[in-house]
């Protein structure tokens, strides 16, 4: 069994054009680990994370999260396993017909949880993200930061093991980055494993932790930043 | 999915797409319309058919020197047989006044070789008979010794049956092809909706719903449309059948008689609203498939 919760070993995702988007990834992350994983545009960090989330699959290599192998996972399994894992993308992807607190217990409906657990949980996590108040609000009437806050409640609500975030502030003004950034540090501490993929060199250094850089869907460096 | 939150839900995307929603139900009520009206002209077209075909009679001819006792039995013989409603003795005096009174003026009170007529049984058998049951009569009857030969109007009957068959035929291409055009129509238009509903569907997805989790609101949806369309299409059948039979009875009485005009039968009601759920139904479940096969 291993030690690292997600476990990446000389994955490669090459396209028919023989292309590749991702060549020879290794690295671990340890449970309640916090990383960067950044690189310019086209480096492949979006890539990297949609792997991770099972989105996409490994052409070469394999990919271990919690002891469970992604290339192996079927396709009917997918389901079970995102309910894992949470993910915070850039672009929020909330349901704008249904308000604040019905997106953030979505998860939770899937999980055929009670109405009053589900409560509880919504209220708790809404509280943490510091929109308690905007419950019965529409995703719309939100600033983007709040849509943020919203995208990660519902992230986090499962309770996952491992939390990834695509850009995460790529939509949001620097102040608001930092409260996000620091919602993130927030769940981390909790004992979430966090792996955000970022460019925002400002950023990384406001919140110092490990950094896997990527170039042209390789790893070019992995080193932990000085607080 | 829970059913009431699914059916929840489903009536929540009534309410945020209600146009959508409402070309949806129009769709399929147009085509329920045509479907259902296919059955509403054929049951009206039978049944006139079957008021304007006119009564089958056949005509046994008998052999020289029978005696009443042996006609009477004869008689009570042919009566005797299935789908034979009538049977009625002309002696060959009754036909041969019958001819002179055909043939008017022209006819001599004599009639030269009058005397070559025979008596004579006419036959007459129920409307709805099949060409084949009226052979069966015919070779039973001419087998009774006291029969010479018999004769039936039956020709144009096997026309008639011939061309009822293929205007069953044509009528029964014509409602698959409508049926096909239709699903072609409510593919088009899921189409369109499942662009829609694509954004939906990949979020719930990406939180970990399952199968049926996605599915529950796209049954309900397709289970409400169904109803709503075919309630409307059979609406519009049922004003079609008054206005209609109204219409035809005031203007055309004096050549169809004044008809009873019906309505669809229940098993026909039923058969619209089965196709108008299924319509629906496989409308919705496309849209996952479509998503599953792009997406998952």
């Amino acid at each position: 069994m291993s030690a690292s919760l997600v476990r990446l070993n000389r994955v490669g995702l090459r396209y028919a054009t023989d292309r590749y988007a991702l060549q020879g990834v290794s690295f671990d992350l340890q449970r309640g680990e916090f990383a960067y994983i950044t690189g310019n545009n086209g480096a492949g960090k979006t890539t990297l994370l949609k792997m991770l989330f099972a989105m996409e699959k490994a052409s070469e290599g394999n990919i271990l999260v919690n002891n469970r192998d992604l290339s192996t996972l079927p396709k009917g399994k997918v389901f079970q396993y995102r309910r894992e894992v949470g993910f915070v993308f850039q672009d929020f992807k909330l349901l704008p017909d249904l308000t604040v607190y019905d997106n953030v217990s979505l998860p939770l409906e899937i999980r055929k949880m009670t109405p009053s657990e589900v409560d509880y949980r919504v209220r708790g996590v809404l509280s943490l993200v510091g929109l308690a108040d905007r419950a019965r609000d529409y995703p719309l009437t939100l600033s983007g930061g709040e849509q943020q806050r919203v995208a990660i409640a519902r992230s986090i609500i499962g309770k996952p093991f491992l939390l990834l975030a695509d850009e995460p502030t790529g939509n949001l003004d620097s102040e608001t980055a930092r409260e996000i950034m620091q919602l993130f540090l927030e769940i981390n501490e909790m004992g979430t494993t966090v792996l955000i993929a970022t460019h925002d060199k400002a950023l990384m250094e406001d919140f110092p932790s490990r950094i896997i850089s990527l170039n042209k869907g390789r790893i070019i460096s992995d080193q932990r930043m000085d607080v | 999915m829970s059913k009431y939150k699914g059916l929840r839900y489903s009536f929540s995307d009534f309410k945020r797409q209600p146009w959508l929603h409402f070309v949806s139900v129009m769709t399929i009520s147009v085509a329920l319309v045509i479907i259902g009206g296919f059955f509403l002209c054929y049951r009206n077209f039978e049944k006139l058919a079957d008021k304007t075909s006119p009564q089958i009679t056949g005509t046994a001819y008998l052999k020289e020197d029978l005696t009443p006792a042996q006609i009477t039995v004869l008689k009570e013989r042919i009566l005797g047989l299935e789908n034979v409603q009538k049977v009625a003795f002309k002696s060959k005096n009754n036909v041969v006044e019958e001819l002179q009174t055909f043939l008017g003026a022209a006819g001599s009170p004599s009639l030269p070789g009058s005397e070559l007529f025979p008596d004579v049984l006419e036959l007459e058998v129920r409307k709805d008979i099949s060409p084949a049951k009226i052979e069966i009569i015919k070779g039973v009857v001419s087998r009774f010794p006291e029969v010479a030969e018999v004769d039936f109007s039956d020709d144009w009957l096997a026309q008639y049956k011939k061309i009822s068959q293929f205007i069953k035929i044509v009528g029964l291409i014509v409602m698959g092809c409508m049926i096909v055009g239709c699903s072609f129509l409510i593919a088009n238009f899921m189409g369109m909706r499942h662009q829609s509903r694509r954004n939906e569907i990949e979020i719930v997805n990406l939180i970990g719903a399952d199968r049926n989790f996605i599915l529950t609101p796209f049954i309900w949806e397709g289970i409400i449309e169904g109803l709503l369309g075919s309630s409307v299409a059979i609406g519009i059948l049922l004003f079609v059948k008054v206005f209609l039979s109204s219409l035809i009875s005031a203007h055309w009485s004096t050549f169809l008689g004044v008809p009873e005009w019906s309505f669809l039968s229940i098993a026909q009601v039923i058969v619209v609203f089965v196709i108008g759920i299924t319509m629906a139904l496989l409308g919705g479940v496309t849209v996952f498939l479509r998503f599953q096969e792009d997406t998952l």
